[in-house]
């Protein structure tokens, strides 16, 4: 299928902008600097389109189509965040929040106590011994240690009878429970820096392919070409005012 | 200074670090090697919850992710359609991220075959980007129709033949949740695990896969399928390997280099550590 | 009457809705109230898109003043960001407007050509930091880093093809971990967001979660 001029110039400056936010990587310049409020603008243009689309579909369509009045209720209320912008009465806007607000956090406690605690408390208590399978019998008594260990650490933050330096069996066993929580932490710490790494890469791999397609290698050039010429003129500016401090410490000193 | 620290110093210079990854990435990307993947255990149990799924399965699927992570999800979320699609399935799309709508064309430009084989307001419908996060999430279970009254194109959902049979949550077999960010996984584990106990599979950016793990190992998830090397996995059990089995020796390649740049910064800390120590004996 | 309005009423708008929604989900309601209750949740799914309005006018605001004050060094990027955002937004105007949607050619064409690999390219931009990490920063100075190295190494090779060359076992170890151990070390921090959830509705019906500067 044939390109329209339109979208070569937009896979042209869609080359360009990834090329030129990469070079802030190696030194900040104009091109960045450009891509960047460039990028922020159609991102704040965008979500505000979303926004609206919403509104339309959801709360505008309801009435309209309708003829379901109760809609009103959140428009109203929405329509109250604009008052932020009036100054002394900017508190009007609380009701809007506080509506939202209400809402979002209403039905996260409702539902949190078997969401994220009974069913993974439940989960937690295993059999620690499994007849005839020992490496899953190790397992669980691993998971159950860390388990414990990381709620006594996270959750129950006092430290019982004892100091370090003059330890109770209560404190020598608390020691040890928080001890295996912080070192499971640590395997888990490091599979996410691990899976970090994969998924940076896979991002990374994914604007590669893009900047390498048959479409924007010569686009991938010219930024490149560009942006060189950009991060020259940053190091160029760099030393001129480097060198004019210098001068002007000469100076200073010598007067 | 020392020879050590003297190699220790070039190497830490940051453009160098940057140039030989933008080569190491480069190179299996112009030159596929092809190393072969195992398939892990995790993605086959997924693999055979789909394929034992009934014909005609209603699926809610979630599109909670931005362009960037698209490399990483989008060949596992089509590798699963492909799967699917055989079922013939009911699919009802959503997003309660703004990016959502932009990352569904992208989907159906990915798999042009599987949406060649629906018919939309038929067998899959896209209600477009919903505000109001876990709201909106909890809204959804309640009635889709009722909530949502046109879709992403501005169609009415009224008369839509797909909500005869996939509206509220208890008619859904299957919700497939593909994001870039952990919120969303908990608010379907909140609004739609929870009430309804309807099974959840998780598609995440490995970035974001221990932080669920909980979730997945509680059985709130019937299980997940994560990052490019899942994708990979899937793509080879469906038997059409795709973008994320040809990203798979860069990853290899960025890992490997990764990984010995964590070992020789260890063996120069440690060389110019003992080094400093012994200085003053001396 | 100002205090009243000012903090009182968006107080008891609050504790309104929380004891109402939380009353209706532990308890069974007569349908009417069932009803009630569905429709306040999609209105505040509803309201809560005007705050994506007011963000998007928030960072105008913001730039517009640089643009006035002609700020040496920003105001020219900011005239950029000004001008791309009301194109952009008047291009998404059009579209709902007339009923096409997002999916508008003028607006498509501006997230595709600019937001998507913007966005893509921004947080790509990690991988340098965290190869420049790897080497500068990622130090075994005593036994927890050393498992969190180990743990990770074993994890980076079961992730790729490469781990799969030197050792096929190193997929199922990767995948052992996972499922058992990191599940283990991540399960206290959930139960821990589950009680801050509890805990923060709490404070907010009791009313110490708001205004406590004024």
């Amino acid at each position: 299928m044939a390109l329209s001029y339109w979208d070569i110039f937009g896979v042209w400056i869609a080359a360009a902008i990834t090329v030129w936010l990469y070079s802030f990587a190696f030194k900040d310049n104009v091109l960045y600097k450009f891509s960047e409020h460039l990028f922020l603008g159609v991102a704040a243009g965008y979500s505000f389109t979303l926004g609206l689309d919403a509104i339309s579909r959801t709360g505008i369509t309801p009435i309209v189509t309708q003829g379901r009045v109760e809609y009103i209720v959140p428009i109203i209320f929405g329509l109250l965040f604009f008052g932020k912008y009036l100054g002394r009465y900017a508190w009007i806007a609380r009701y809007g929040s506080m509506f939202v607000l209400g809402v979002g956090l209403s039905i996260a406690v409702r539902t949190a106590p078997e969401a994220f605690i009974l069913k993974q408390v439940a989960a937690s208590i295993l059999p620690l011994y499994i007849p005839g399978d020992p490496i899953m019998s190790i397992t669980h008594i691993l998971m159950v240690l860390i388990i414990i260990g990381g709620i006594l650490y996270f959750v129950f933050t006092f430290i019982p009878g004892g100091t370090e330096q003059r330890p109770t069996t209560t404190y020598k066993v608390y020691d040890i429970l928080v001890k295996f929580g912080i070192y499971g932490m640590m395997v888990g710490f490091g599979a996410l820096f691990a899976r970090t790494v994969m998924t940076r890469v896979a991002f990374f791999i994914g604007r590669l392919r893009f900047l390498m397609g048959p479409e924007a290698i010569g686009a991938t050039v010219v930024a490149v070409i560009l942006v060189a010429i950009a991060i020259g003129y940053a190091y160029m500016q760099e030393r001129k005012g480097g060198a004019q401090a210098a001068g002007a410490q000469t100076a200073t000193s010598s007067s | 200074m020392s020879a050590a620290e003297k190699i220790y110093n070039i190497l830490s210079t940051r453009q160098l670090l940057y140039v030989l990854l933008i080569i190491m990435v480069l190179i299996p990307l112009l030159h596929p090697f092809g190393i072969p993947i195992s398939i892990s255990s995790r993605v086959k149990a997924v693999y055979e919850y789909i394929e034992k799924l009934p014909d005609h399965p209603k699926v809610l699927i979630e599109i909670y992710y931005e362009p960037a992570a698209a490399t990483e999800l989008e060949p596992g979320l089509g590798a699963i359609l492909r799967h699917l699609v055989k079922k013939h399935p009911k699919l009802v799309f959503v997003s309660l991220i703004a990016t959502g709508p932009i990352m569904f064309e992208s989907l159906k430009r990915y798999v042009p075959d599987v949406f060649k084989q629906l018919k939309y307001g038929e067998d899959y419908v896209y209600l477009g980007f919903l505000t109001g996060g876990e709201a909106a999430c909890a809204s959804l279970a309640r009635g889709i129709k009722e909530f949502v009254p046109k879709d992403n194109y501005g169609n009415p959902t009224a008369n839509m033949p797909i909500f005869k049979y996939a509206d509220k949550a208890k008619d859904f077999d299957l919700v497939i949740i593909v994001s870039s960010g952990t919120d969303v996984f908990e608010w379907y584990v909140r609004q739609w695990y929870t009430p309804y106990h309807v099974p959840l599979l998780f598609v995440a950016l490995s970035v974001i896969a221990p932080s669920i793990e909980p979730f997945v190992s509680a059985g709130q998830a019937i299980g997940m399928v994560v990052g490019q090397r899942g994708a990979a996995e899937y793509e080879l059990l469906v038997g059409k390997p795709g973008s994320a089995m040809a990203a798979m020796d860069a990853q290899s390649f960025a890992h490997g280099l990764i990984i010995t740049f964590i070992i020789l910064g260890n063996i120069f800390y440690w060389i110019i550590r003992l080094q400093k120590k012994q200085a003053p004996a001396r | 009457m100002s205090v009243v309005a000012r903090r009182y009423g968006p107080q008891a708008v609050i504790l309104i809705m929380m004891l109402f929604l939380i009353v209706t989900y532990f308890f069974v309601m007569p349908k009417p109230v069932m009803d009630f209750e569905s429709s306040v949740i999609k209105w505040g799914s509803v309201a809560a898109g005007f705050a994506m309005i007011v963000g998007a006018i928030d960072i105008l605001r913001y730039h517009i003043v640089y643009l006035v004050r002609r700020t040496p060094g920003q105001w020219f990027y900011s005239l950029v960001l000004v001008v791309s955002l009301l194109i952009t937004a008047a291009a998404g105007t059009i579209g709902i407007v007339t009923g096409v949607g997002t999916t508008y050619a003028p607006f498509a064409w501006l997230y595709n050509s600019i937001y998507v690999p913007a966005q893509a390219t921004i947080y790509s931009i990690l991988v340098f930091y965290i190869a420049s990490a790897s080497f500068r920063a990622f130090r075994v100075r005593n036994a927890p880093a050393l498992l969190l190295l180990i743990t990770g190494l074993i994890v980076m090779f079961g992730n790729t093809s490469l781990g799969y060359v030197i050792w096929p076992g190193f997929t199922p170890l990767s995948v052992w971990l996972n499922k058992n151990i990191v599940a283990a070390a991540f399960r206290p921090i959930i139960i821990g967001a589950g009680l801050g959830i509890i805990i923060t509705g709490l404070r907010t019906i009791l009313g110490r979660e708001l205004y406590r500067r004024e």
